[in-house]
């Protein structure tokens, strides 16, 4: 593997919400090898100033070619401004290569249950994790509780449809929603073809013993990944102690 | 067990010794109860955090226990500190689990939490040495399996190959009903009545006139790793009408096309029926060397009672359903019961009684529908790391 930076080619921008845009980037000749959980360090020179930002790596290692990461638009921010307003495709970004220890190894052989929370683009990395299970753990099954402000501010919400509708025996999707726009007398709404289910609020123990009621593991070997605002991670973490969870 | 002291007589490949031998019996609880998935239930049976189920592996009693995480989780039923069984059934809504002795308690994840007495008469004790000791567990298509090792083969893979074989039944979204839940005690060795379930040359003759609405002739079987699989169709006429000769509302998410009776048997001793209106497990339960529990549970599709009632009037309309069995209508003999249940226990017990016998010999294996119980054999042989 190649532990120097290198220049990688913005091939595509993907527009996912109004602030939120997935880049995707060429794979360098020797191609970056990564694990679903981890994230690639984009080194940019901004106004003279060299700054590097970390972003989760949300494409698949075991089906998509090349890297994608998921920008969420932060008020003022300077980075995340100008990857949105000003990169264009075919410019070059220097790209470290990716790291971190929040990942899976994927085994087609495992029979297991991963239970992901996550929390606006908190989303990215166990995005990668899921569409990895789904491709690579015939056995697998994810169960997804992804909370948002209101529906407009899913991420990624044409894919999960998507893959809800592909694998309707393995994935769960539940949206939390703290402030929806439409009407929640119903616990369903429809994108495309599928339903999505819907639950008006926070993620906290309650949504979480109301979810776990719901959605119990298929199998009972079952882990763990929460992504999302320091508060949320700390209130999922703490929750899923109290609920006999084991730590890892 | 020393072959040398075996006598050298056989059923199929199996010494004869396996179905009469005390010490024979021990060693299969050991080789092959004790170290394969071992069917524990349904999950419904332990659906709230807090229930819990107890269950055997070989000669060892487990307990299976909902965490308030929904995840199953399975303990050696010992306690760690004189070694008594600490449940002795299901149980609902517990909070902790204690032992009827002298009250040591555990948590549901198996934590030693409370010693009455602990400073005076255990001054020194190491509560985190003392947690339960931890088995294996796992869910699929509805079942509880469990397995006595922390660490076992892979759930997975004990499965392989067999999931093909099975029907499209969806277990889970089916409904046990209490009239299809029953017990067998059954005076023959276990293997006999595993035996009995893939054998397929006495389907059309033991059961000639209570399984008539299966096609016997077009039965197709083989093993699939360590399992065996089983199908045959529906009988022509009876298919034809199923919708109103089904003794029981279909199945809705078997497609029509894919109507049949899929039999497997798990190894060891798991069975399953998967047929057009009806899923059952058939668990065949070591007792003794000479006794075998069966425990049947069957589950169907949620309707009302009216609906059931409705298909069963139909059903009897316009399918002729014999009544009794082939032999006469003495109320006492099994054959005449119209039961193929009772036939199988009958055939089961009459095979066990005559194997004591000086004469008792196989005289002769159906080269097709029989050689399942050669591979059976062959099987359990291997479990046991012999060769035939």
């Amino acid at each position: 593997m190649t532990t120097r930076k290198q220049g990688l080619r913005l091939l595509e921008k993907r527009r996912e919400t109004e602030d939120a845009v997935s880049l995707v980037f060429e794979q360098p000749t020797e191609p970056y090898r990564y694990r679903p959980g981890q994230f690639l360090t984009l080194e940019l020179t901004i106004a003279g100033r060299v700054v590097r930002r970390a972003y989760s790596l949300s494409s698949c290692p075991t089906r998509d070619e090349h890297l994608a990461v998921t920008v969420q638009r932060i008020p003022g921010g300077l980075v995340s401004n100008h990857l949105h307003d000003e990169l264009a495709v075919g410019d070059e970004v220097m790209v470290l290569p990716p790291v971190g220890r929040f990942c899976i190894d994927v085994d087609p052989e495992r029979y297991r249950t991963y239970y992901l929370f996550g929390a606006g683009s908190g989303i990215t990395p166990l995005m990668s994790i899921l569409e990895t299970v789904l491709h690579s753990e015939p056995d697998g099954h994810v169960r997804l509780l992804y909370g948002n402000r209101n529906e407009d501010r899913v991420i990624f919400r044409d894919r999960l449809a998507e893959l809800c509708s592909l694998h309707p025996e393995r994935l769960t999707v539940v949206h939390s929603l703290s402030r929806p726009l439409r009407d929640t007398w119903s616990s369903l709404w429809r994108w495309g073809d599928v339903d999505q289910e819907a639950r008006q609020g926070r993620i906290d123990e309650e949504t979480l013993r109301w979810f776990f009621r719901e959605h119990p593991p298929v199998s009972q070997d079952a882990q763990y990944f929460t992504c999302g605002p320091g508060a949320m991670i700390e209130t999922v973490t703490d929750a899923l102690r109290r609920l006999g969870v084991p730590d890892e | 067990m020393k072959l040398a002291e075996l006598s050298g007589r056989r059923q199929g490949l199996m010494p004869l010794e396996a179905y009469l031998s005390p010490e024979w019996f021990e060693w299969e609880l050991d080789e092959i109860f004790g170290k394969h998935w071992q069917f524990a239930g349904l999950v419904e049976d332990a659906s709230e955090p807090g229930d819990t189920i107890t269950a055997m592996a070989g000669r060892h009693p487990l307990v299976v226990v909902r965490g308030e995480d929904h995840r199953l989780r399975c303990f050696h039923n010992i306690c760690r500190h004189r070694g008594t069984q600490l449940l002795r059934s299901a149980g609902k809504a517990q909070k902790v689990i204690t032992c009827p002795y002298h009250d040591w308690t555990y948590s549901m994840n198996g934590e030693l939490i409370d010693v009455p007495e602990r400073a005076c008469e255990f001054p020194d004790l190491d509560r985190s040495q003392l947690g339960l000791h931890p088995a294996s567990v796992e869910t699929w298509r509805g079942m509880i399996f469990v397995h006595p090792q922390p660490d076992p083969p892979p759930f997975k893979s004990w499965l392989a190959g067999i999931e093909e074989h099975l029907g499209p039944h969806r277990p889970e979204e089916l409904v046990e009903y209490e009239e299809g839940r029953s017990q067998h005690r059954i005076a023959a060795n276990w293997k006999i009545v595993v035996e009995n379930y893939i054998d397929g040359y006495h389907l059309a003759h033991l059961h000639s006139e209570t399984l008539s609405m299966y096609d016997h002739a077009k039965l197709e079987f083989g093993f699939a790793g360590q399992h065996f699989w089983f199908r045959e169709p529906l009988a022509p006429d009876y298919l034809a009408k199923v919708e109103e000769a089904s003794p029981l509302p279909l199945i809705d998410h078997v497609p029509r096309a894919e109507i049949a009776a899929w039999v497997p048997m798990l190894f060891p001793n798991i069975g399953l029926s998967e047929t057009e209106s009806s899923w059952s497990t058939f668990h065949v339960v070591p007792v003794s060397v000479g006794e075998t529990l069966v425990e049947v549970r069957t589950k169907v599709m949620p309707a009302s009672s009216w609906e059931y009632l409705k298909q069963g009037w139909s059903s009897w309309a316009s399918f002729p359903w014999k009544g009794g069995g082939r032999h006469g209508d003495d109320p006492d003999d099994p054959m005449a019961s119209g039961d193929f249940m009772a036939e199988d226990v009958f055939a089961c017990e009459q095979q066990y009684k005559a194997m004591r016998a000086p004469r008792f010999a196989v005289g002769a294996t159906a080269q097709r529908l029989e050689q399942s119980i050669l591979g059976y054999q062959e099987r359990i042989l291997g479990a046991l790391g012999h060769s035939p």
